[in-house]
């Protein structure tokens, strides 16, 4: 081999060792995000939130995060730092679409935190007050909280019984 | 061209590129991994219906629970279990002929085992013991370990005057609870209607201190 053709071949070698590293480095976050996430998708749930965890403490307050630690804790069935996630996610929702608002309601009724979620479908339906879901879901929320007057209210306003 | 020149060229290419790719990959990426939101659904009135009238059964709302049960039916007929439970609210509210109506359109093979029990419940207290016995025998075939549904039947059978059967049920009942002075007491009853008076007196001298 030439002289040339050596050091080409170096170069490459060198750029790809270097480009490695240095990718590795600069995103030690995406690629920690993509292992929780693949850890998650295989239910190793335990793998996946001590990473989202991480992320969180090295200062990554992302939805996509926090969406994570949510049905990791919901999986390995830890309700108070599950509680703590959808906490989190609301927060960083509170001026999301009533679309977006309506799926955190329904996640908050499906961990039983009714008081959650009749906030949520509330703001849906002041958004949308013909979301015949988010009305569902908030008369579901107030019958499950023991509420059964708001929520005969609420049954009746879906079924167009009452304005 | 030496080694060195050759690593700082490749480290300049290499952090370029990186720092390129980064920002083409930001970290926040709110739809990533988070599953479909379903539009608005199609709520069907009957779903919110059925769970009205629930509502206002737990509220003993009764006449209004029976009229939405009634709507609800009358719009899906094959709800069994709406169905059982209308005649549920019909019976606490007094009205024990309409819920004998009712429940003449139920099929029980499409109710759940604890229905099955609850609709053998209400056939008791119908007075219908003939509908309400195989439904009993149904469940403990089941679950034989479900002591309440056999003393249900063991009673059940004592006030049709089918003594022997009844006294293999609680026969059943006092092998598994062999302490329940209540279960052995309501045995040696039905002994004594049974004319079997000297086998009644040893089980209830066990119930008594």
């Amino acid at each position: 081999m030439t002289k040339q053709v050596q050091q080409f071949v170096l170069f490459i070698l060198a750029v790809s060792i270097v480009t490695s590293v240095v990718y590795h480095v600069l995103n030690r976050d995406n690629i920690s995000l993509q292992k929780a996430q693949q850890y998650a998708s295989n239910g190793r749930y335990s793998e996946a939130v001590s990473l989202y965890e991480k992320l969180v403490a090295n200062g990554v307050h992302s939805e996509v995060v926090y969406e994570g630690v949510l049905i990791c804790q919901n999986a390995l069935k830890k309700p108070e730092k599950a509680r703590g996630a959808l906490q989190n996610l609301i927060f960083q929702n509170k001026d999301a679409a009533p679309t977006r608002l309506r799926y955190l309601a329904a996640t908050a009724l499906g961990m039983g935190e009714q008081d959650i979620a009749a906030q949520q479908y509330r703001k849906v339906l002041l958004a949308r007050p013909d979301d015949r879901s988010a009305r569902l879901g908030l008369a579901r929320a107030l019958a499950r909280s023991g509420l059964y007057e708001e929520a005969v209210k609420e049954y009746r306003l879906l079924l167009g019984e009452i304005k | 061209m030496n080694c060195l020149h050759i690593m700082l060229i490749a480290s300049v290419v290499a952090t370029a590129t990186c720092s390129l790719a980064k920002e083409s990959q930001p970290l926040t990426q709110p739809d990533a991994g988070l599953p479909g939101l379903t539009p608005s659904e199609v709520i069907p009135d009957w779903v919110a219906r059925w769970e009205l009238a629930r509502c206002l059964t737990i509220l003993k709302r009764y006449d209004e629970a029976i009229a939405d049960y009634q709507i609800l039916l009358k719009g899906k007929p094959e709800l069994h279990k709406a169905r059982l439970e209308c005649a549920q609210v019909l019976v606490w509210s007094d009205k024990k002929s309409e819920a004998d109506t009712l429940l003449e359109k139920i099929n029980a093979s499409q109710l759940t085992l604890p229905e099955q029990g609850a609709l053998a419940d209400l056939y008791v207290i119908l007075k219908k013991y003939a509908l309400a016995a195989p439904l009993y025998r149904t469940v403990l075939a089941a679950t034989p370990e479900d002591h309440k549904t056999r003393l249900k039947l063991a009673e059940m059978l004592s006030w049709e005057k089918k003594y022997a059967e009844s006294l293999t049920e609680y026969t059943t009942l006092l092998k598994a609870l062999p302490e329940d002075q209540q279960i052995r007491r309501k045995y040696a009853l039905v002994l004594i209607w049974n004319g079997q008076h000297e086998a009644a007196i040893p089980e209830l001298r066990k119930t008594l201190p």
